[in-house]
C-alpha cells in the first residue's frame, strides 16, 4: 500500500498538481487542506504518513500548523513547500520540525524523492 | 580609435582593481593556502594590463605585466608563497597605485619603475631555482593521508592551531572525527537551505566543529556544488554516510576519518598543494558567474526595502498628479516650467524604481530544459525545447508566481499536445516534437508563450464534452465558433476528468492557470489549429504597482478602467441601441456588441441619457463589450491600492486609487465584469 499523504496548500492548482504527481507515483492522497487550521484538523482525523505544507496561507500559516501538528504527534513527518525567496521562512519551518523542504515551481522528481526519503 | 573619452571609466575601474589587489593580498598573507585569492589577484593584474594597453599607457602595462608573471607562477604552483614574495607584492601594488595616479593626471609615468620590476623578476627567478613547492612540501611532510587522496572531489581540510587542540581532545575522549565532503545536485533551488538540512542532520549525530567554506559563506550560497564539515561523533563512518545520503538532493558524500596523526602532519597555514588546480578552476568559473570579488557590480538589498521604496514612489506619483492639477491654474510661466521639470523627474524616478523590481524571466525558464527532458523521457517522446527572450524582464513578484502555470502548460504540451512518434510520422511531421517557450514585450505587457507543434485541439470534441457534462446546451454548442469552443477549456470543471484530457489534448487545471493569471492582472489566450499545434499566451503586466487607466464617472462614483482593457471610446445615441434576446446591443462595424450599464451593474444608480452617452469598448480574453458611463474624465496613471481585507473580495473591483484632487476612484476589474455578463447570458 502506498504511503498516505495529506496535501496542504491554499491554491486548488497546487493541490491538484501535487495530487497528480503523487498519485502517479504510488502515493495515496488521503486529504487536501486549504489552510493551516484545516490541515491540523485533518491530521488529527486522518493520521497520514506525510504532510506537505505550504507556508503562506490564510487563517493559519504553515509554520504555525507544523508546530500544532507536532504537538499532536511528535513523530509527524511534514515537508514544507515554499516559493523562491522565502528562505528565512523555510529555515524557520525546518527549525520548527519540518523534515524537508520543496521549492516551487515543483519538479516532480524532487517531490517524489523528498516524499520517499521522508516517509521512509 | 581614440580611447581618451573612456579615461574616466578607466580610472574608476583601474582603482577598483588596485583596491581588490590590496584586499586580496592582505587576506593572502593570512591564508596563503587560498588558491582562489591568487587566481583573483592574477585576474586583476591581467585586466589592468589589458586596460592600460588599450589606453596606450605602455609603461603602466609593462609594469603590470611583471606583476602578472609572478602571480601566474604562483597560481600555477611553480613557486611557493613566502613572506619575501608577499612583501614584494605589497610594494609593487603601492608602486602600481602611484604610477596609475600619475597616468591619470599627466598621461605619462614619471617614477622610475626599473628597480621594482627587477625585484619582481628576481623573486620569480629565485623561487624557481629552489625546489618546487609540491616537492618541498612532500619532502617536509609526513606521508600523505591515504583516505584523503582517494577522492579528488574531496574538499581539502586545513587545520589551525585551535582545531588541532580540539582534535586531540576529541581523540582522547574516543570520539570519531570525520571530514565529510557533501556534494549536492547542480539543480538544487535554495542550496543554502539544503546545506542547512545537512547541518541539522549532522548535529543530531555529533558536534560540527568547522566547515569549508565558512558557515557564513554557505549561508550566502558562496559555494559551488560541495562543502565540507568536520564532525566529532560516536557514530560509525557508514552510519554518518547513510544519514547524509538519506537527505534529498545529495549527489554524493565522501567521509574520511581524521586522526591525531593527521592533525600533526597538517601544520597550520601550509599551502594547499593537491587541491590547488581544482580550486583555481573553480575560481575562474566563479568569476564567469559574475560573483568575483574583483568588481562588485551588484549589491544585495532586502526585498522589503525595495518594496518600501516602491510604495513611497507610488505616493510621490500621487502627489505629483495633485501638483499638476494645481499647476493648471497657475499663470506664472516660470512656476509652470519648474513643475514640468519635477513632473519629468518623477516619471523617471518611477521608472527607475520599477526597474529595481524587475528580474529576467531566465530565472524561471532555466529549469525547463531539464524538466522537458525528463518529461519527454517518461512519455517516450522526442521533444525539442526552444527558448527565446529569456532576458525579458518582469516584476519580481510576478516571476515568482508565473512558474507554476508555466510548469503546467509545458507539461500539458509534452504529455498531451505532442503526439507519439509514430503518429507524428504518419501525419508527415518530423519525429521530434517541438515546444517553443518565448517571452517578449508587447506594449506595457510581457507575453509568455508556450507553443507546441502537436495535434491541436479538436473544437468539435471539446463542444461534445462540454454538452456532455452540462456546461453548455446543444443549441449553444451549435452557435459557437471554434475559438469560443476552445475557450471552454478554461471553464472550471471542464478538464477534471482524465479522458477529456486525452480527447482535447489539453487537460487538468486550465481553469486554475486562468485564475492565477487573472489574479496577477494578466490574461490567458489559447490558439489551436487541429493537426498543427497549440499556442497558449500568457499576458502579464510589467508591474503590479502602477497602471495607466481611463477615468470615468458613473453616477456619483469615479471609476478607473485599466487602459490595457480599453479598445475604443464611442458616443452612442439611444436610437442605435437594440434589444436582442433581452440583451442591449449595438452594431459596431458589423459586430454585435453587448452594452452594459456600468452604473446599474455596480449599484451606483441608473443612467438617464437624453442625448448621446459615452460607451467604452473593453476587451478581456476573448470577450468584448461596451460599458455605458456618465462621463469620460481622461487618462492618467494610477497607483493600485488593494481594497481593505475587511471588504473582502468585491466582485467587479480590482482595487482603489487616490486621484490628484484627493478623491478615491475604484479600479474596475474588467475581466470579472465581462465574465458576469457571459455567465448571465447562459
Amino acid at each position: 500500500m502506498g504511503k498516505r499523504v495529506l496535501v496542504t496548500d491554499d491554491t486548488a492548482f497546487m493541490r491538484m498538481t501535487l495530487r497528480n504527481v503523487l498519485e502517479k507515483n504510488g502515493f495515496e492522497v488521503v486529504g487536501e487542506a486549504a489552510d493551516g487550521e484545516e490541515s491540523v484538523a485533518l491530521y488529527q482525523e486522518l493520521r497520514p504518513d506525510v504532510v506537505t505544507m505550504d507556508i503562506t496561507m490564510p487563517k493559519m500559516d504553515g509554520i504555525t500548523a507544523i508546530k500544532k501538528i507536532l504537538e499532536i504527534d511528535p513523530n509527524a513527518k511534514v515537508i514544507v513547500c515554499s516559493a523562491m525567496g522565502q528562505k528565512p521562512m523555510v529555515i524557520e519551518a525546518l527549525n520548527a520540525g519540518a523534515k524537508d523542504f520543496l521549492v516551487k515551481p515543483f519538479q516532480p522528481e524532487r517531490i517524489i524523492e523528498a516524499l520517499r526519503k521522508v516517509a521512509g | 580609435m581614440d580611447f581618451y573619452e573612456y579615461k574616466d571609466v578607466f580610472a574608476v575601474e583601474a582603482r577598483e582593481h588596485i583596491q581588490s589587489l590590496n584586499e586580496n593580498l592582505l587576506q593572502f598573507e593570512q591564508t596563503p593556502a587560498d588558491r582562489e585569492l591568487v587566481a583573483e589577484m592574477f585576474r586583476a593584474a591581467h585586466s589592468l594590463k589589458g586596460m592600460a594597453g588599450t589606453m596606450g599607457y605602455t609603461q603602466l602595462a609593462d609594469f603590470t605585466h611583471h606583476m602578472e608573471n609572478l602571480l601566474d607562477a604562483l597560481r600555477n604552483e611553480e613557486i611557493a608563497p613566502s613572506q619575501e614574495l608577499i612583501n614584494t607584492l605589497f610594494d609593487s601594488v603601492d608602486m602600481l597605485e602611484l604610477i596609475l595616479e600619475e597616468v591619470i593626471s599627466f598621461d605619462t609615468v614619471h617614477t622610475d619603475t626599473t628597480a621594482m620590476k627587477e625585484r619582481l623578476a628576481e623573486i620569480l627567478a629565485g623561487s624557481l631555482a629552489q625546489p618546487k613547492a609540491a616537492e618541498a612540501a612532500e619532502a617536509g611532510q609526513a606521508e600523505p593521508i591515504p583516505s584523503r587522496q582517494a577522492g579528488e572531489a574531496e574538499v581539502q581540510l586545513t587545520l589551525n592551531e585551535y582545531d588541532r587542540e580540539l582534535l586531540k581532545e576529541a581523540a582522547a575522549r574516543n570520539y570519531n572525527v570525520y571530514w565529510i565532503t557533501v556534494i549536492i545536485r547542480q539543480d538544487v533551488l535554495m542550496k543554502s537551505v539544503r546545506a542547512y538540512t545537512v547541518f541539522q542532520a549532522l548535529e543530531k549525530l555529533g558536534t560540527v566543529v568547522k566547515s569549508e567554506p565558512s558557515a557564513e559563506d554557505i549561508d550566502e550560497e558562496h559555494f559551488e556544488d560541495r562543502f565540507a564539515v568536520l564532525i566529532f561523533t560516536r557514530q560509525s563512518l557508514p552510519e554518518v554516510r547513510e544519514a547524509i545520503l538519506n537527505i534529498p538532493e545529495i549527489l554524493d558524500v565522501i567521509v574520511s576519518e581524521v586522526t591525531v596523526e593527521d592533525a600533526e602532519s597538517l601544520p597550520p597555514r601550509t599551502p594547499e598543494i593537491t587541491a590547488g588546480k581544482e580550486r583555481a578552476d573553480q575560481a575562474v568559473r566563479r568569476a564567469g558567474d559574475g560573483r568575483s570579488r574583483v568588481v562588485e557590480k551588484y549589491v544585495r538589498v532586502e526585498t522589503e526595502r525595495l518594496d518600501q521604496l516602491n510604495n513611497l514612489v507610488g505616493e510621490l506619483v500621487i502627489s505629483r498628479t495633485q501638483v499638476m492639477e494645481l499647476a493648471k491654474q497657475l499663470e506664472d510661466g516660470h512656476s509652470r516650467a519648474v513643475i514640468a521639470q519635477m513632473d519629468r523627474v518623477t516619471t523617471e524616478l518611477q521608472y527607475a524604481a520599477m526597474k529595481l523590481r524587475m528580474v529576467p524571466v531566465k530565472h524561471v525558464f532555466d529549469r525547463f530544459p531539464r524538466m522537458v527532458r525528463d518529461l519527454a523521457k517518461q512519455a517516450g517522446k522526442d521533444v525539442q525545447l526552444q527558448i527565446a527572450g529569456e532576458e525579458t524582464e518582469l516584476d519580481r513578484s510576478l516571476t515568482n508566481q508565473i512558474g507554476d502555470p508555466l510548469v503546467h502548460l509545458i507539461r500539458n504540451a509534452v504529455d498531451h499536445g505532442l503526439e507519439a512518434r509514430e503518429e507524428r510520422l504518419r501525419a508527415g511531421k518530423p519525429a521530434e516534437g517541438r515546444i517553443r517557450l518565448e517571452a517578449r514585450h508587447e506594449g506595457s505587457h510581457v507575453v509568455i508563450e508556450v507553443a507546441d507543434d502537436g495535434r491541436g485541439i479538436d473544437s468539435e470534441k471539446v463542444k461534445a464534452k462540454a454538452v456532455d457534462i452540462g456546461l453548455i446546451t446543444l443549441e449553444q454548442a451549435a452557435k459557437m465558433t471554434p475559438q469560443e469552443a476552445q475557450g471552454l477549456i478554461f471553464e472550471p470543471g471542464f478538464s477534471t476528468s482524465e479522458e477529456v484530457t486525452d480527447v482535447s489534448g489539453r487537460g487538468v487545471g486550465m481553469d486554475a492557470v486562468k485564475a492565477i493569471l487573472e489574479a496577477m492582472n494578466g490574461s490567458v489566450e489559447l490558439r489551436s489549429t487541429l493537426g498543427k499545434g497549440t499556442t497558449v499566451s500568457l499576458r502579464l503586466p510589467l508591474t503590479l504597482a502602477i497602471i495607466q487607466a481611463l477615468l470615468v464617472r458613473t453616477g456619483t462614483e469615479m471609476l478607473a478602467i485599466p487602459i490595457q482593457s480599453v479598445r475604443e471610446n464611442l458616443r452612442v445615441t439611444p436610437e442605435v441601441v437594440k434589444t436582442i434576446h433581452g440583451e442591449r446591443v449595438i452594431t459596431l462595424r458589423n459586430e454585435v456588441l453587448p452594452i452594459l450599464d456600468l452604473t446599474g451593474l455596480l449599484g451606483f444608480g441608473t443612467i438617464t441619457h437624453d442625448g448621446g452617452m459615452p460607451v467604452i469598448v473593453v476587451e478581456a480574453g476573448t470577450m468584448k463589450a461596451g460599458l455605458m458611463v456618465d462621463e469620460l474624465l481622461g487618462q492618467q496613471e494610477v497607483v493600485i491600492k488593494r481594497l481593505s481585507p475587511i471588504l473582502g473580495d468585491v466582485k467587479g473591483l480590482a482595487g482603489a486609487t487616490v486621484l490628484g484632487d484627493g478623491t478615491v476612484a475604484l479600479i474596475l476589474d474588467v475581466a470579472a465584469v465581462l465574465n458576469d455578463l457571459t455567465a448571465e447570458s447562459k
